[in-house]
């Protein structure tokens, strides 16, 4: 897997993922991605949509950040998962407590109203 | 051969044997034709049940080996998933609940939630030195993978669960 960084207007902090999220593809992005979202208060929009297969192992490393931001007093949305990645985020209910969203005015609402 | 369409790998039950697994899959979708939506369900379960494997099916040994063998059954596709592991029976896992907020979110215990929820059948048998566990995905075009049928064993699930 691969990850680019990219900031993104109003302060937001937009990490690019790419590749297969299975066991191999998020051990590759693992720490970095870490390193990036729990380690300072932010707004962060994880771009999922060049991912191209994500499995518990991956999603594991999305719940785990996610909650890591929220106790720093930010938040963290993912943002346009092809179907079959958003089909496993639905089928695990990831939906329910990070949002997904599909477009830039999607995501400002969701930081709005964490 | 169960039929004229099938196909089988033997691998070790190893992280760098992953990428093996993959091609097996794609190579699988093309001999049988697999829509990418099956392709994808295939995949995902036996990711999920394959790194399992990999990360609780052999403590104190090295390595161990997994068949996997895949073949067309009338509308279905069966792939049979032999190994020399510890008994373990995802079929009578209880999977944690769906989260009712990002702070009682469980970190992770989510891969035997998504193979129940992408097989639309498992049957699992314990054999004297391994595990025989049994996958059942409904081939499209037989309207199998409907979102009413997922709804329902979805509910089967929770229901157990309890």
């Amino acid at each position: 897997m691969e990850l680019a960084v990219q900031d993104l207007d109003s302060g937001v902090l937009g990490i690019n993922l790419s590749g297969r999220m299975d066991i191999i593809g998020t051990q590759q992005i693992d720490l970095k991605f870490t390193m990036l979202v729990s380690t300072r208060k932010a707004q962060i929009l994880v771009d999922l949509s060049n991912v191209t297969f994500i499995a518990s192992i991956g999603i594991r490393t999305l719940v785990s950040n996610a909650k890591a931001q929220r106790l720093r007093g930010g938040s963290m949305v993912l943002y346009k998962p092809n179907n079959q990645v958003e089909e496993v985020l639905r089928a695990t209910g990831i939906d329910t407590i990070i949002p997904i969203v599909h477009d830039f005015d999607a995501a400002r609402g969701a930081f709005a109203s964490p | 051969m169960t039929t004229e369409l099938s196909s089988r790998i033997v691998m070790q039950a190893k992280l760098d044997q992953l990428p093996k697994l993959e091609r097996w899959v794609e190579a699988l979708a093309v001999e049988f034709l697999l829509s990418p939506s099956l392709v994808h369900r295939i995949d995902l379960c036996l990711s999920e049940l394959v790194t399992n494997l990999i990360g609780y099916g052999y403590p104190g040994r090295a390595v161990g080996t997994v068949s996997i063998h895949g073949w067309r059954q009338g509308e279905q596709i069966v792939i049979r998933i032999d190994d020399d592991g510890i008994a373990f029976d995802p079929t009578s896992y209880v999977s944690p609940g769906l989260p009712s907020s990002l702070a009682e979110a469980a970190v992770g215990s989510r891969g035997i939630r998504l193979v129940r929820h992408f097989a639309d059948a498992l049957h699992h048998v314990r054999r004297v030195d391994g595990n025989e566990l049994t996958l059942i995905f409904r081939s499209p075009g037989v309207g199998a993978h409907s979102p009413a049928a997922t709804a329902a064993r979805e509910s089967v699930s929770l229901d157990s669960a309890r």
